[in-house]
């Protein structure tokens, strides 16, 4: 919800001020969850998961290449997060840690995947929800041509092109530096065009 | 005047909107109860085994391995091995001045017997000497 407000569009003096706080308050009211978790409340543990549990998705979908795989990771991710809470600090931003250690997971689940022979995952908890991409011929091609990235390379272009993250928050998130970062995006993009061509010719 | 380019530059319009369209979050307000619900589960099962372990900040490890009950003992273990760290480096700093001064004197006590005989004693010598008796009478 922060990030949304802090990159909303041009907004006047007024509306400005206005978000400002709304961030300030907003981080506040995390912080408080934060202090709260450490102590051992699971209700507060849960409204930080509700909030940034979509972000962690979409920074694990950037790495893994499938919708269970992600999930997973950020199930592990939060797990994780959740060992390691007494070591945060709260002054910092929770989602900034949080996405880096769900980042890791989802790596080392890529890492795992590739070691084992094997594209599905036994997954105890199992979801309902069924990628609206499968199905589509398209999107086999395109999530072929991002199979053949290396891992970071493809986070790199998901994590900017598709969800619009800057440069130095994915450097932030890979653990890479922001000159990394900004040089695989370009070697990414090109390997997409090598790769899958005009685009027309798809569609 | 310098220009900096967009990163948008060499960005495919039509891949990017594939992109987002192939990686798009579930939009069912339910699927992510579930998650959550899910995630939650997970935390309470964990907390329930007892098992409460660190991790670095922000880093991803293997929990639950066997060396946990010796995690207490990281400090000790730390202190030790500098400890050892430093002694090695000073008996090695010790070796090297020994060895050298060693050296030194073995190097002084070679040259010490050549020099000693090298020596012309003068008046000793044969043919001085009868240099010298030439030019006395």
């Amino acid at each position: 919800m922060a990030r949304k407000i802090a990159l909303g569009g041009p907004a006047s003096g007024s509306e400005t001020v206005k978000s400002a706080e709304a961030v300030a308050a907003a981080r506040e009211e995390e912080r408080g969850y934060v202090v709260a978790a450490q102590a051992g409340d699971s209700a507060s543990f849960a409204q930080l998961v509700r909030r940034h549990q979509q972000r962690a998705y979409a920074v694990a979908r950037a790495v893994l290449l499938s919708h269970e795989d992600a999930e997973d990771a950020v199930q592990e991710g939060f797990l994780h997060a959740h060992r390691a809470l007494e070591r945060f600090r709260p002054d910092q931003p929770f989602g900034a840690w949080l996405h880096r250690i769900v980042s890791n997971a989802a790596l080392d689940l890529a890492r795992r995947r590739k070691v084992r022979d094997t594209d599905e995952l036994v997954d105890t908890h199992a979801s309902p929800f069924r990628d609206p991409a499968e199905a589509d011929e398209l999107h086999d091609r395109l999530r072929s041509a991002l199979g053949q990235l290396p891992d970071r390379q493809r986070s790199v272009i998901v994590l900017h092109d598709v969800e619009g993250y800057k440069h130095s928050e994915i450097g932030t998130i890979l653990g890479i530096p922001e000159g990394t970062a900004r040089s695989d995006l370009h070697h990414a993009r090109a390997a997409m065009r090598t790769i899958l061509g005009p685009l027309r010719r798809l569609a | 005047m310098t220009t900096e380019l967009s990163d948008d530059f060499d960005r495919d319009p039509a891949i990017t909107l594939q992109l987002r369209t192939l990686l798009r979050p579930p939009a069912d307000a339910a699927y992510w109860d579930g998650l959550e619900e899910r995630i939650m589960a997970r935390v309470r099962a964990d907390r329930a085994s007892g098992v409460r372990t660190l991790t670095p900040s922000g880093a991803f490890s293997v929990l639950g391995g066997w060396w946990e009950p010796f995690s207490q003992w990281r400090g000790v273990g730390a202190a030790l091995a500098a400890a050892a760290l430093a002694l090695t480096a000073w008996s090695f700093w010790e070796t090297s001045a020994s060895d050298a001064r060693l050296d030194y004197e073995a190097a002084v006590e070679a040259l010490s017997t050549p020099l000693d005989s090298m020596g012309r004693p003068l008046t000793d010598a044969p043919r001085e000497k009868t240099v010298s008796d030439l030019f006395r009478y």
